[in-house]
């Protein structure tokens, strides 16, 4: 599975937990109230177990996280 | 000086001036204060003679808005009775849950008696075998019939010698509650606020009010009732199935008989702007120039519900300044404030951080987090209210506290209920239960103390979130409620927003619009959003969503979802 799937599945399945809503790779979700922003810590988690990077904390804020493009994107530069 | 006197005084002043005309869907019926008075002395004769009457019995009348209702209700109070009026049952009311709510009115009020029709007598047959204190269910045909009018004596002498002092009767104010806490008035109460009223609204002879109200609220009761024949006025009323199913005939009565005064709750601002509810071609020949005031009474008032009213409706004569404004309350006869009659309507932006956080009204001409609320207006001749901070001190311009207020013609305590009574008063002064500030003396509502949420220390206020997810495609406009639901993880409540939607409607699309609705009003997620079909939510007996029951609708059914996944 593409990271993007993976990272859309987890929000799905263990955050948002709603059936009824599917989300887009670019759409906001931080801002438009789909995830909670206390929720970013345990994304990190995820991410940083999942793909085998460290994030750096001043990453987990709302401008490197607000989509699935800018998580994926987080994700990369967080392996250099 | 008592009601029956009054309306006496003003019958035989004025005896066909045309107190009242009720429009129906197929005829009009008109009636003169003359005959009124004497309609509701033979009715009062009928009543005494066939049932014995004692002095403060209490007596429910359930029956549709109707002249009969009007009559009978002026009848009881002139054998010192105590009359109530109760909503007739609507056809999509629960029967049982119905006669349970009257049963529970039973039990606190002590009624002795009910008058309505045969058909709903049936049904609550039952209330008789019950142990309470109910002797009576009666028809209103066996009262009203006028067989030897003329034979019949004045029932309690022609002096109508009722000391001023003397309970008038009972209203009960909305809520699932209402029916358990009865507001006991005297005359010389009712009798002080309609003066108070009729000066705040600067009524004189030629005022016309028209009315769709129910009367089984202060609203209708007081201001679309009393307020007309205890002051010489002109009435023009019909029913509230009448109107909500054909919102013109309304306009059509203020046209045809140059209406002046008409009290709405906002609700109804809305309604009458949408062309889907009244078509534009039904508005042909619609003429709003007499109309003095619309006052907006009885919810919070939105600024965007006058904005349409207004919009819609200017072309049609209505000017700007008939947009008025109203507090008021059962507990304090009817009005409190009143607005927009002598000077405009205050209206402020407010930085809704402040509001929500350090619960202080800062203006901000910031068009981000911040919201227009519209003041409900000054105190009426007599009222005085005061905002009370949490430890029950005076709160200063702009604090947002509790709202208490005390007056001559408040109630003196809940019928029957010392015990609600006790936490209903501080240091003499009414407790409302309602949120807001005051700036000068402009007097700015803005919620239920009991429906504000609180998250994470913040005061939330439910109704403006609930008006602004009214409006998104496929909602059910009005059939949204926003809820705190404790949260024991969180140790604070959670949001939880239930919705009624359209069949077919986009459900993943319109939760999308909800949640970004919260996030940008609160800065909180919702903890839940419930989206369900048509007629999911329950009401109270006013018909408005009640929050309450629905709460514990909402979590009755999400327990049984969770024993199921177990």
């Amino acid at each position: 599975m593409e990271k993007k799937d993976i990272i859309k599945t987890y929000l799905k399945k263990e955050i948002i937990k709603d059936k009824d809503i599917d989300i887009k790779n670019d759409e906001p979700l931080i801002t438009s109230g789909l995830i909670d922003s206390f929720n970013l810590v345990k994304l990190a988690v995820f991410l940083e177990k999942t793909f085998k990077v460290k994030i750096n904390n001043s990453k987990v804020a709302v401008k490197s996280m607000n989509t699935i493009n800018d998580i994926a994107k987080t994700v990369e530069e967080s392996k250099k | 000086m008592n009601i029956l006197l009054k309306i006496k005084e003003i019958a035989e002043k004025q005896p066909d001036k045309l107190f009242a005309t009720m429009i129906e869907p197929n005829q009009e019926i008109h009636i003169s204060y003359k005959d009124f008075f004497h309609k509701v002395r033979v009715t009062g004769c009928c009543l005494q003679q066939k049932h014995a009457i004692t002095k403060g019995d209490v007596i429910i009348i359930i029956l549709k808005p109707s002249l009969d209702l009007l009559i009978s209700f002026i009848a009881c109070m002139s054998l010192s009775a105590i009359p109530t009026i109760i909503a007739f049952p609507n056809e999509k009311m629960d029967m049982d849950f119905y006669k349970a709510k009257i049963n529970d009115l039973l039990k606190f009020t002590k009624g002795r008696m009910i008058i309505t029709y045969p058909e709903l007598s049936a049904d609550l047959g039952s209330l008789l075998d019950l142990p309470v204190y109910l002797k009576k269910i009666m028809d209103i045909s066996e009262i009203t019939d006028p067989s030897d009018p003329e034979d019949c004596p004045d029932p309690t002498g022609p002096s109508y010698n009722i000391p001023p002092e003397q309970i008038a009767l009972l209203q009960h104010s909305s809520g699932t509650t209402g029916y358990q806490k009865g507001v006991a008035l005297s005359h010389q109460a009712i009798l002080k606020q309609i003066q108070s009223l009729s000066h705040a609204l600067d009524l004189d002879q030629d005022d016309v009010i028209v009315s769709w109200l129910p009367l089984y609220h202060d609203m209708g009761l007081i201001g679309c009732f009393l307020l007309p024949l205890l002051t010489g006025t002109r009435l023009v009323m019909m029913s509230p199935f009448y109107w909500v199913n054909n919102p013109v005939v309304l306009l059509q009565a203020i046209t045809r008989y140059r209406g002046t005064l008409c009290f709405l709750p906002n609700f109804s601002y809305n309604f009458m702007a949408n062309p889907e509810k009244l078509p534009d071609d039904l508005l042909k020949g619609i003429d709003l120039e007499s109309m003095r005031a619309f006052i907006n009474c009885s919810e919070p008032i939105k600024k965007k519900s006058h904005e349409k009213f207004y919009k819609r409706f200017k072309a049609y004569h209505f000017k700007r300044s008939g947009l008025c404004v109203s507090y008021a309350l059962a507990e304090n006869t009817f009005a409190a404030t009143i607005g927009g009659i002598r000077e405009k309507v205050r209206e402020e932006r407010i930085d809704l951080g402040k509001l929500l956080v350090k619960r202080k009204a800062r203006l901000t001409k910031s068009r981000t987090n911040s919201k227009v609320f519209v003041s409900s207006g000054k105190p009426v001749q007599d009222t005085h209210i005061r905002i009370i901070r949490k430890d029950g001190r005076n709160a200063p311009d702009r604090d947002v506290g509790e709202i208490t207020l005390k007056s001559p013609y408040m109630l003196d305590g809940y019928y029957h209920r010392p015990d609600v009574t006790r936490k209903s008063f501080l240091h003499g002064w009414y407790l409302t239960g309602d949120v807001g500030y005051k700036v000068k003396d402009h007097l700015f509502v803005i919620a239920r103390k009991k429906d504000i949420i609180i998250v994470g220390g913040k005061n939330i206020y439910p109704e403006d979130i609930e008006l602004t997810i009214s409006e998104i495609k496929g909602v059910y406009p009005g059939r949204v409620v926003v809820l705190g639901v404790f949260d024991d993880e969180e140790g604070t409540e959670k949001i939880v927003v239930i919705a009624e939607i359209k069949d077919g409607a986009d459900k993943g699309g319109i939760k999308k619009r909800i949640r970004r609705i919260v996030v940008q009003e609160t800065g909180y997620n919702v903890g839940d959003v419930y989206l369900t079909g048509k007629k999911w939510l329950l009401k109270t007996s006013s018909g408005k969503i009640s929050r309450e029951a629905n709460k514990r609708k909402y979590l009755k059914i999400l327990h049984k979802e969770n024993l199921i996944t177990e």
